[in-house]
C-alpha cells in the first residue's frame, strides 16, 4: 500500500475507536483501547491524545468562536431546519413565511417560523403529537402540512404547500364580487372547516390572511392547529403562561370565549367565521369602533348588545333577511346557541344562495337587542 | 471585465462550477472573494473597533449583490453558501497574514483591520488554518464541517444543509475535527 493510503487508512481507524469510546468511562475506555489497538501501540496512543484533546476543560481556537451570533436576529436565516432559503415572503402573526427549496426535490415550499420557544421533553412530545395529525389532513380548501419541526434553540416552524394567492378581504376589494360570489367564496372556507372539525382539529386563529384566495378562485385555509401545536411553549418575551393564547388569536375575529380566556372549541371557530363573513359582506366588522382592540371593552361589547343586521350596515344591495340571519345565528354570544357545525352553517348558506328562507336562532340570554 | 459583464456571467460561472468546471470555478472563487471582501471592509470601517462580524448578515449580502434579484437553483445555492464559507475562511487568513506582516515591519495596523479579526487571534487563526489543511488530507469531510460552521459562521442546521448530510453527523464530523485539531495544534 502507497503511504499516503497507509496513512488514510490509519486515521480511519483512529477515528472509528475515538468514536467508540469516547463516552465511556475512564476504565471501560482503558479496556476498550487495549483490546482493539493492544498490538498497534501507535494507534493506541493516538487515541489516547485525541480523547485528551476532546476533554471539556481543554483549552483550543475551536472553542472560542470567531463570530457572535446573536441567537434571536432580525437578519434573515440561510436555512430553516433542512431548508434552503430562497427569499422573505411575509410576516404573519406568529412570525417570519420564507419562501424555501427542499433540498432533495427542489421544490418550492412556505416555512413558516413561529416566534416562540419549545422547551423540554413534554412540550416538544405535545408539538410532534399535533404535528403528525396535521400532516395527515388534505382537503382542497387547506392549504397542507408537509413537515414541521423544532430548530436549534427551540425555534418551532412549519412547512406548508406553497399558495399563490391574496388573502379573502383584499381579494374582495380588487375584484368585482358580487353577495352571491362572496358568499360561495366562503362556502369554501366552511367547507374546509367542516373538513378540519371533522378531523378533531380546531383552527383557533381564523381570520382574512389566513384565508388565501388564488388565481383559479379557489380558496385555502392556512395555520389552522398551529396554536394548539404550541401550546405549551413559551412567549419570547414574558413568563407569563396564558402569554401564548394572547398572543395567537386576533382581537376583532376572537369569539367571546377566546376573549374570556376560557376553553375555545369548534363554536369559537363558528363564532370567528361569522365575523369573517360580516365584514366580507358590510366591509365593517360586527363590533363598532374603540372596543376593536381592547380585549375587555370588546368581550363588554358583545356581551351588551347583538351586532347590527348586515343589511342594515352594508351600502350593498342584495342582503336578504336570511343572509342577515345566516350570519347572525353564527354570531351568538352563547356557544351553544350558534351553528353546531360549519356543515349546518353551509347547507343554510346554500338555502340563501338558492333562495330560501333562513329562520332565525334563539338570541341567547343576557344579550339584549339591538332594535 | 466590467461589472456588467460579471453580473450576466457569474449565474452561468455558479452552475459550470457546480457541475465540476474547474476554470469556472476558479472564477467564480475570484469573485466571491472580492464581493466578500469589499463587504466586510465596508462594514468594519463603519463600525466600532473590535466590533463583531455577523457571518450570515455578510454571506446573505453577498448573494444579494452578486446575483442582485435571480432565482437560484437550489444546487447553485448550496454551491454558493459553500465557496462562501470557503472564501470567508480566505478572507480572514489574508488579513490575519497581513497583520503578522505589518507587526514584523513595525507598522501600525489600521483600525478596521483590528476589528475584522481580532489581532492577538491572529497567529493561532494562521496556525489553525495549516492544521485545517493537514486535516483535510486525511478526513477531508470533517475538515469541511469545521471550514463552514468556524470560518463560514454557519449553525449545524445550516451545515447540514448546504452539505448535504444530516445534524447527527454533523455534530459527529465538528466532535472529531475538533480533537484531531487541538491535537494537532499541540504538536505544533
Amino acid at each position: 500500500m502507497p503511504p499516503n493510503l497507509l496513512r488514510i487508512e490509519f486515521e480511519k481507524r483512529k477515528r472509528a475507536l475515538f468514536e467508540a469510546v469516547r463516552d465511556l468511562t475512564d476504565d471501560q475506555q482503558a479496556r476498550a483501547i487495549s483490546m482493539h489497538a493492544g498490538d498497534n501501540p501507535e494507534l493506541a496512543a493516538a487515541v489516547w491524545k485525541l480523547l485528551r484533546a476532546s476533554r471539556p476543560e481543554s483549552d483550543g481556537v475551536l472553542n472560542r468562536p470567531l463570530y457572535n451570533r446573536p441567537i434571536v436576529s432580525n437578519e434573515h436565516p440561510m436555512a430553516i431546519g433542512k431548508y434552503l432559503v430562497e427569499r422573505h415572503v411575509g410576516n404573519g402573526g406568529m412570525g417570519s413565511i420564507y419562501a424555501c427549496r427542499e433540498p432533495q426535490t427542489g421544490s418550492l415550499v412556505a416555512v413558516k417560523i413561529i416566534r416562540s420557544d419549545i422547551q423540554g421533553q413534554a412540550a416538544r412530545q405535545h408539538f410532534k403529537r399535533e404535528r403528525d395529525i396535521l400532516m395527515r389532513t388534505d382537503h382542497p380548501n387547506i392549504c397542507r402540512i408537509l413537515d414541521a419541526n423544532i430548530a436549534e434553540q427551540g425555534t418551532p416552524f412549519i412547512v406548508m404547500q406553497f399558495v399563490e394567492g391574496k388573502p379573502l378581504d383584499q381579494y374582495c376589494r380588487e375584484n368585482p364580487c358580487p353577495i352571491e360570489k362572496k358568499l360561495l367564496l366562503f362556502s369554501q372556507v366552511l367547507a374546509g372547516v367542516d373538513y378540519l372539525h371533522g378531523q378533531n382539529i380546531v383552527h383557533r386563529d381564523l381570520k382574512p390572511s389566513n384565508l388565501l384566495v388564488t388565481a383559479n378562485g379557489s380558496v385555502r385555509i392556512l395555520d389552522f392547529g398551529v396554536a394548539k401545536m404550541i401550546e405549551h411553549a413559551k412567549g419570547r418575551t414574558g413568563h407569563d403562561p396564558t402569554a401564548t393564547k394572547a398572543s395567537f388569536m386576533t382581537l376583532p375575529y376572537a369569539s367571546p370565549e377566546q376573549l374570556m380566556g376560557t376553553l375555545s372549541g369548534r363554536a369559537s371557530d363558528i363564532y370567528s367565521l361569522g365575523v369573517i363573513c360580516y365584514e366580507l359582506l358590510t366591509g365593517r366588522l360586527p363590533a363598532s369602533g374603540e372596543c376593536r382592540n381592547n380585549a375587555q371593552l370588546l368581550l363588554q361589547a358583545l356581551k351588551s348588545r347583538t351586532p347590527w343586521p348586515p343589511s342594515r350596515v352594508s351600502v350593498s344591495k342584495g342582503i336578504t333577511e336570511s343572509i342577515d340571519n345566516l350570519v347572525l345565528n353564527a354570531l351568538q354570544f352563547q356557544p351553544e346557541a350558534r351553528y353546531s357545525s360549519a356543515a349546518l352553517f353551509l347547507s343554510d348558506l346554500r338555502r340563501c344562495l338558492e333562495g330560501g328562507t333562513v329562520p332565525r336562532r334563539q338570541p341567547s340570554a343576557g344579550a339584549s337587542a339591538s332594535v | 471585465m466590467t461589472n456588467e459583464n460579471e453580473d450576466q456571467d457569474l449565474t452561468a460561472l455558479l452552475a459550470a462550477a457546480a457541475d465540476g468546471d474547474a476554470v469556472a470555478r476558479e472564477q467564480f472563487i475570484e469573485a466571491t472573494y472580492r464581493n466578500l471582501h469589499r463587504l466586510a471592509e465596508r462594514m468594519m470601517s463603519s463600525e466600532k473597533p473590535g466590533a463583531t462580524i455577523q457571518p450570515t448578515a455578510l454571506v446573505n449580502e453577498a448573494l444579494l449583490r452578486l446575483f442582485s434579484g435571480k432565482t437560484l437553483q437550489a444546487n447553485d445555492r448550496k454551491h454558493f453558501l459553500n465557496i462562501a464559507a470557503q472564501q470567508m475562511r480566505r478572507v480572514l487568513i489574508d488579513r490575519a497574514r497581513s497583520h503578522g506582516a505589518a507587526k514584523r515591519k513595525g507598522a501600525a495596523i489600521p483600525i478596521e483591520d483590528a476589528g475584522f479579526v481580532p489581532v492577538e487571534r491572529s497567529a493561532e487563526l494562521i496556525a489553525l488554518d495549516d492544521a485545517l489543511n493537514a486535516l483535510a488530507q486525511v478526513d477531508p469531510a470533517a475538515a469541511d464541517v469545521v471550514e463552514r460552521k468556524y470560518f463560514g459562521g454557519y449553525t449545524d442546521e445550516e451545515t447540514a444543509a448546504i452539505l448535504g448530510v444530516n445534524i447527527a453527523q454533523i455534530r459527529r464530523d465538528w466532535t472529531y475535527a475538533r480533537a484531531w485539531l487541538h491535537d494537532y495544534l499541540s504538536q505544533t
